[in-house]
């Protein structure tokens, strides 16, 4: 399920303003897919840029806005005006919590006609059944009278934490693993002191003595302008040296039995923790300790050992310009990099806030479903570009099939045109081997064999010739043509000629030839041989059937003069079958020119030079 | 809170996407798919066209084997090319000699052939006397004549050298005798309009008495060229002989007194090329 709570724009951008006294410190900063960046510091320096009436802050603070492009505010509230401190309390429900700690701010804060803001985040303790929160609040007064003074009441609001607050959030960035660490801001009025105890806020104060506070003093020793005081004291090691000024020095001192008095007193209060006061690392940070000589001084005369802001210990951290820890600290906080984050946001600006941010959540989905639409949208066209561009490929390769069908049928008809006016001579031809071949095969069958053809004719011209009469009494067909006489041979001039009269015996006559013999042995031996000479012709693959011819069929066609009486046989030669002997009755073409039967190998112009020598089949 | 220039920008990116995804959907999206759709008709179409090209009439064809298209087509020139081949082969064969060729080609005149027939007979009766074959009349009656029906009188000439050639090839393969002869022309055929019938056919009809082994070298003769005959070790023959086919054969023994002796009834055609 899709929490809209823990939805947060990809990219945000948040200014944090730290308004000071001196000056007002800018920062944008961005989170860029959870990477922090700094877009741009900047500081305002009140007196330089001649800002003395509030109208003035506030329209030169717009102009800036607006030049920044108004991006969500990120206020640092003065630490003077909150408090911030631990509190604890016994184990309750999460439910009662809140309702615990606003029971403790409002005793904390005492009388107000102004409500408390509050915020907490729960702190790691060690006592057994109770339960620690760092928790700070203020007058919601103060903090609208802050956000009137800049003049951003209109803006959007994001944030609003103290000084402390931030000082903590931008620590830890800068030193995760440090656990224990005394924060000293000296700011120009303000000083504010952070206690951090196992890397959580532990105590915060401030106290009024800063950066002005030497200034004036300085101007009481040397008893010049506040400007040549401030100028003087950027510039010189008033505490050390040549140029040390007593009553300077003076006024350092009071600042520093002031910082250790807050920090005494928490110690004191904190009896476990006092042994190991030296464990924590003293850091300054704030434009007072801009102060020549002023960090050295502290550690040989007072003890403290102050060191500068740390840098970042891992490289691809984000360091804040010097001066701009606190902003950075706000800014971290306003775009969730901070661990304990604490927000004074008065309610209105948070509801405000939040509409914002859900509308902004909304925008977020509405973004993400705007472009799933495109991906979908997207992939869709492309689906149908992809079917746009398959199916007009498609209809060419069908256009270009249907071309070469076309061109094919075109070659077919062609092919069988050109085939079928050579047919003839094909035909001829093979029907001229065959016939060679006939003859040789009958000749090689009279070896060592005792018997000898009397008739050989070819199936047309035979069955072109009348039945023999199978009963004495039957007449000859009176229409019959070439009606043949009994016991006389036929005219052999008519077979050529009377074809086409008789369609009965064309029906018999395949392409082969008739032989008739005479075999002048006994009956058993006649037998033998008959069958021993068609099986041999059989084998051949010239023909496609080899058999006696049924007495039915027979022609008259010998002479009687040249048989022997019950001696007399007549063999069917059929030849094996070819393409060339009808035309192609298909406009397909042929597989391949001219294939025969399956007995006979193809030959696409037989030459008559195939028939074998010898070729005397009809002698005794 | 103020209504700036930025939020109001902000606001208006996403109504703006809005209108462009629908503007999108409308005017490019939904025409590519009507467009997409368009082509199912003439794809349709002519798929079936194709199916019915193939499968003969059969439109719901579901699958085209479309490299049985190409490789039908190269099957089908490489049959041309093998027809070419044996068409060349068959030509050449079927070649006539080229006296006979410009005969043919030249405007027909009678007078012309009747000289050369006339010439003929006694060319060839001479020629059978010296080799002894006996000539029965009924051979010379046979010869092709020229009639007021013959409409492609130019056939005479080849006809008249096939006799030639068949009569004096069996002259040289000694027959004893022949009996009968005839050219049964299709003279009276209109000339040929198409390819089919640039082919034309000339039959003869002979009758012959010969030993079997005498009829049997002409058989062998008859579809071979002179030098071909050479070649085979058979009897000579005359160099312009044209190449015969057998298309009827009947082959019959005559008397006992004589085993050897068949009579043979033959129909040999030879073929005449028309450009």
């Amino acid at each position: 399920m899709l929490k809209l709570d823990r939805m947060r724009p990809p990219v945000r951008q948040v200014l944090a303003v730290d308004a000071g006294s001196r000056c007002i410190k800018l920062m944008l900063a961005e989170s860029d897919f959870g990477r922090l960046r700094i877009r741009k510091e900047e500081l305002i320096d009140l007196q330089a840029e001649g800002l003395v009436a509030a109208d003035e802050i506030k329209a030169h603070l717009q102009a800036m806005l607006e030049e920044y492009g108004r991006p969500p505010l990120a206020l640092v509230l003065p630490q003077h005006l909150s408090i911030s401190q631990v509190i604890d309390l016994p184990q309750a429900p999460e439910s009662e919590v809140a309702k615990l700690i606003e029971d403790e701010t409002i005793k904390l804060s005492g009388v107000s006609e102004s409500r408390i803001v509050y915020d907490f985040v729960r702190t790691e303790t060690k006592a057994r059944n109770r339960q620690q929160f760092w928790v700070t609040f203020a007058q919601e007064g103060d903090i609208r009278e802050r956000i009137l003074r800049l003049g951003v009441e209109q803006e959007d609001l994001c944030e609003v934490t103290t000084t402390a607050n931030a000082l903590i959030a931008a620590y830890r960035a800068a030193s995760p693993l440090s656990s224990r660490a005394v924060l000293v801001h000296l700011g120009a009025q303000t000083t504010v002191v952070v206690i951090l105890l196992a890397g959580q806020g532990a105590f915060a104060t401030s106290f009024q003595m800063g950066g002005d506070f030497f200034t004036r003093a300085l101007v009481r020793a040397h008893n010049c302008s506040e400007e040549s005081a401030e100028s003087l004291k950027r510039t010189t090691n008033l505490l050390m040296g040549p140029d040390a000024a007593p009553g300077f020095v003076e006024a350092v001192e009071g600042w520093v039995a002031e910082l250790k008095r807050q920090l005494n007193d928490w110690f004191e209060r904190n009896p476990e923790i006092a042994p190991d006061a030296a464990s924590f690392e003293l850091v300054a940070s704030g434009g007072g300790f801009d102060q020549p000589g002023l960090l050295d001084h502290l550690k040989l005369e007072a003890g403290l050992k102050l060191r500068p802001w740390p840098k970042p210990t891992q490289p691809e951290a984000v360091s804040p310009a010097k001066g701009f820890e606190v902003a950075f600290g706000a800014a971290l906080q306003a775009l969730g990099h901070s661990a304990q984050p604490v927000s004074l946001l008065p309610d209105d600006y948070r509801t405000v806030w939040r509409k914002r941010v859900l509308q902004q959540r909304l925008e977020l989905a509405s973004l993400a479903l705007a472009v799933v639409c495109l991906l979908v949208l997207a992939l869709g066209t492309w689906h149908q570009v992809s079917l746009l561009h398959r199916k007009d490929a498609l209809l060419k390769k069908v256009l270009a099939a249907q071309d070469a069908v076309e061109a094919n049928d075109a070659l077919t008809a062609d092919l069988l045109t050109e085939y079928e006016g050579l047919r003839p001579v094909f035909a001829a031809q093979q029907n001229t081997v065959d016939t060679l071949q006939t003859l040789a095969l009958l000749e090689e069958s009279r070896s060592n064999r005792s018997l000898w053809y009397v008739t050989l004719a070819d199936q047309q011209s035979y069955f072109s010739l009348p039945p023999v009469p199978l009963v004495a009494t039957n007449k000859p067909p009176a229409t019959n043509a070439a009606a043949a006489v009994p016991g006389q041979p036929a005219p052999v001039s008519a077979a050529f000629t009377a074809l086409s009269g008789h369609p009965t015996n064309t029906a018999l006559a395949k392409p082969g030839y008739i032989a008739e013999l005479s075999i002048p042995e006994d009956a058993e031996s006649a037998r033998r041989m008959m069958s021993s000479v068609v099986n041999d012709l059989k084998e051949q693959p010239l023909f496609s059937k080899v058999d006696l011819l049924s007495a039915d069929l027979r022609r008259d066609l010998a002479d009687p003069a040249v048989t022997l009486p019950g001696e007399h046989r007549v063999l069917a030669m059929d030849f094996a079958a070819t393409e060339f002997q009808q035309p192609t009755p298909s406009r397909k073409p042929p597989s391949s020119l001219p294939p025969r039967g399956p007995k006979r190998p193809a030959r696409a112009a037989p030459s008559p030079t195939d028939a074998g020598d010898g070729l005397a089949p009809i002698s005794p | 809170m103020k209504f700036r220039f930025q939020e109001y920008r902000r606001r208006i990116i996403l109504p703006l996407a809005g209108l462009a995804l629908a503007a999108y959907y409308l005017l490019v999206f939904l025409p590519l798919g009507r467009r997409a759709e368009s082509l199912d008709s003439p794809l349709q179409k002519a798929w079936e066209k194709l199916g019915a090209s193939l499968e003969a009439g059969q439109t719901n064809v579901s699958a085209i084997d479309f490299l049985r298209i190409t490789n039908q087509i190269n099957e089908t020139r490489q049959a041309l090319g093998v027809l070419e081949t044996a068409k060349k082969q068959a030509t050449a064969r079927i070649q006539w000699d080229p006296s006979v060729r410009a005969r043919m080609n030249a405007p027909f005149q009678l007078v012309e052939y009747q000289n050369e027939l006339g010439k003929e007979i006694d060319d060839l009766s001479s020629l059978a006397k010296t080799q002894k074959v006996v000539i029965e009349p009924a051979v010379f009656a046979g010869f092709p004549e020229h009639t007021g029906e013959v409409r492609q009188p130019s056939l005479l000439w080849p006809a008249l050298a096939a006799i030639d050639g068949l009569l004096r090839t069996a002259f040289e393969c000694h027959v004893s005798t022949i009996h009968s002869l005839e050219a049964p022309l299709g003279l009276t055929n209109a000339p040929p309009t198409n390819a089919l019938e640039r082919l034309a056919e000339i039959p003869l009809e002979i009758e012959f008495t010969a030993s079997a082994t005498n009829a049997t070298r002409l058989l062998r003769c008859l579809p071979l060229r002179a030098e071909e005959i050479r070649a085979a070790g058979l009897p000579e023959a005359p160099p312009e002989k044209p190449v015969l086919f057998v298309d009827r054969l009947i082959v019959r023994k005559q008397a006992p007194d004589k085993p050897d002796e068949v009579r043979v009834s033959l129909r040999a055609v030879g073929f005449v090329m028309r450009d």
